[in-house]
């Protein structure tokens, strides 16, 4: 709980005082005629990026989740094998492929980065609510079938509730990956925290690599702290007594 | 009223349950028996259509289950499995409201259905809309079990093996629970279980069933008595004489408006343990009060040995 606080104030600090640490860098980097990226602010920059992240995490875990619920269905059942194999697929395509495919098609822009970020993220969420559903067991599902309830009120009231945890956790781990890998967005063209970074590797300015990616590293760690939270929160049933 | 005629129920070449026909009144405790893979519980969840038969046809008062949907029938039969069946994620009250809730009853109602319910089944009401069941004693989460499925208080009670997972003296006294609940309520309940003492304890009627077919339909005191063949009897074990004197009570035997000396037995003990009280003291009489008020007669050692079932 506390490590989130720090870890949030920590971030924040970092976007709003890097231009206060600017003889920092002028000191670090004496060669560079302007050691600290100003073309945005980088809370521009951090608010864009959380914004592609959001987006493209949320797309991915509405697709994921409801395939997950879908194929755990008698109806869906059928094609859940199917729905594994192109998920984990579309994991194994790294996503500066799918953007490098995607350009000539949809153009420069935020679309063809979150179908990439949307696509790579798919696969934690599915495997997560596969096995979130699966782990619960059969004589609660009877029991709820057996009280009464229908298609729907099992889903909403017991399966899901009891497969959040798990589920949770799978989407904690996609969004973290996804707060990294957005940062490739920069290379069509989308104002990412990534910007700095690649500007700064084609300038040689080592500087605004550090500065971009030492704000993604607080982003991260920060998101990762409140999914242990919501983790938590998803779960205090458990804690109760015991 | 639940008449199953003609039920079977087959997967591939298999009939689990076999042309099973017979007919349980109303009030009336029934215990489906016999070993595992008989087709006790498949024939039990026939009734609130968890499983549909492959043939025959099972009425509820004259009514075919096959016409009720499926949610609105389950809704009027109260539905208790072992106590795994509970949701760990809803706490005690939450749980016993689920059938009310289903049902759409206003709040107040539910919250006051919740407090009887805990009283009636002897849970600490104060603690209990708090808690989660985790936190509960095996034999206290059954208790919640059974509250859950009385809630909406249904016609009947289905239960499949409900007190399976609880040690001996948990599992009596949840037994003793039950028929106090069934005597005053007068619900038509069926219950699953393996256990021939359970079932001679509490069923006004016994259905034991062998490879899915129905071998002998018979109040307890039959089936001690009349088995109807060497299945029976072997089910039933080798005391039989013992545990026809455990379906009786000291009231059913007892000389009236006579006294003798001792310690005197409850009227409502069983001839079981009266018999044994006599070997221990060494007597040929018992003198038997009435829920500790007065003396109101003696029972005899030979009268223990007439009026076979």
């Amino acid at each position: 709980m506390k490590g989130f606080a720090i870890s949030l104030g920590f971030l924040i600090a970092l976007v709003f005082g890097m231009p206060a640490l600017q003889p920092v860098f002028a000191a670090a980097f004496p060669e560079l005629e302007r050691p600290v990226y100003q073309q945005d602010s980088f809370a521009t920059l951090t608010a864009l990026h959380l914004g592609l992240v959001a987006a493209s995490s949320a797309a991915a875990a509405v697709i994921a989740i409801g395939l997950g619920v879908l194929v755990t269905r008698a109806t869906g059942a059928a094609f859940r094998g199917l729905a594994e194999m192109l998920v984990a697929g579309g994991q194994t395509v790294p996503p500066v492929a799918v953007l490098a495919l995607a350009v000539p098609v949809l153009g420069y822009g935020a679309l063809p980065a979150m179908i990439a970020l949307g696509l790579y993220g798919l696969l934690p969420i599915l495997q997560n609510t596969l096995a979130g559903l699966d782990g619960i067991p059969g004589p609660i599902r009877d029991a709820a079938r057996g009280v009464g309830m229908n298609p729907v009120q099992l889903l909403a009231w017991i399966e899901l509730p009891l497969a959040a945890p798990v589920i949770l956790a799978g989407l904690r781990i996609s969004v973290i990956v996804n707060v990294g890998t957005a940062t490739i967005a920069s290379a069509v063209g989308v104002r990412t925290l990534g910007t700095p970074i690649i500007l700064g590797l084609n300038a040689a300015n080592l500087a605004y690599v550090i500065q971009g990616a030492s704000i993604v590293a607080a982003l991260a760690i920060t998101l990762d702290l409140g999914f242990e939270r919501l983790v938590a929160l998803a779960e205090r049933w458990k804690g109760y007594g015991s | 009223m639940i008449a199953f005629e003609h039920i079977t129920r087959a997967y591939g070449p298999a009939r689990v349950v076999d042309d099973v026909t017979f007919t349980v009144e109303a009030g009336e405790f029934c215990a489906l028996m016999g070993p595992s893979g008989s087709g006790k519980s498949t024939l039990l969840r026939m009734i609130n259509r968890l499983i549909e038969p492959s043939g025959g046809t099972i009425r509820l008062d004259g009514e075919e289950v096959r016409h009720i949907p499926p949610q609105t029938l389950r809704r009027r039969i109260g539905y208790a499995i072992q106590s795994v069946g509970l949701f760990p994620h809803w706490t005690i009250a939450r749980n016993i409201a689920t059938v009310p809730r289903l049902l759409r009853w206003p709040r107040e109602r539910i919250e006051r259905r919740i407090d009887e319910l805990l009283h009636l089944l002897d849970l600490d009401p104060a603690a209990m809309w708090e808690r989660y069941p985790h936190q509960l004693s095996g034999g206290q989460q059954q208790r919640v079990g059974v509250a859950r499925a009385l809630a909406a208080d249904p016609e009947m009670l289905l239960m499949d093996e409900p007190f399976g997972a609880l040690d001996p003296v948990t599992r009596s006294s949840l037994q003793a629970e039950l028929a106090r609940i069934h005597r005053s309520t007068g619900k038509t309940i069926v219950f699953v279980t393996h256990d021939i003492e359970e079932a001679l304890r509490l069923a006004t009627r016994i259905a034991l069933l062998r490879k899915g077919k129905l071998v002998q339909f018979d109040t307890p005191g039959r089936l001690l008595a009349a088995p109807a063949d060497d299945f029976v009897q072997s089910f039933v074990g080798s005391d039989i004489g013992l545990r026809l004197l455990s379906l009786y009570t000291a009231e059913d035997r007892l000389r009236a408006r006579e006294t003798a000396p001792g310690e005197p037995i409850s009227k409502e003990i069983n001839l079981r343990d009266a018999l044994s009280l006599m070997i221990e003291r060494g007597v040929d009489r018992l003198p038997v009060a009435d829920r500790g008020g007065p003396i109101i007669g003696v029972l005899y050692a030979a009268d223990l040995m007439q009026g076979r079932a």
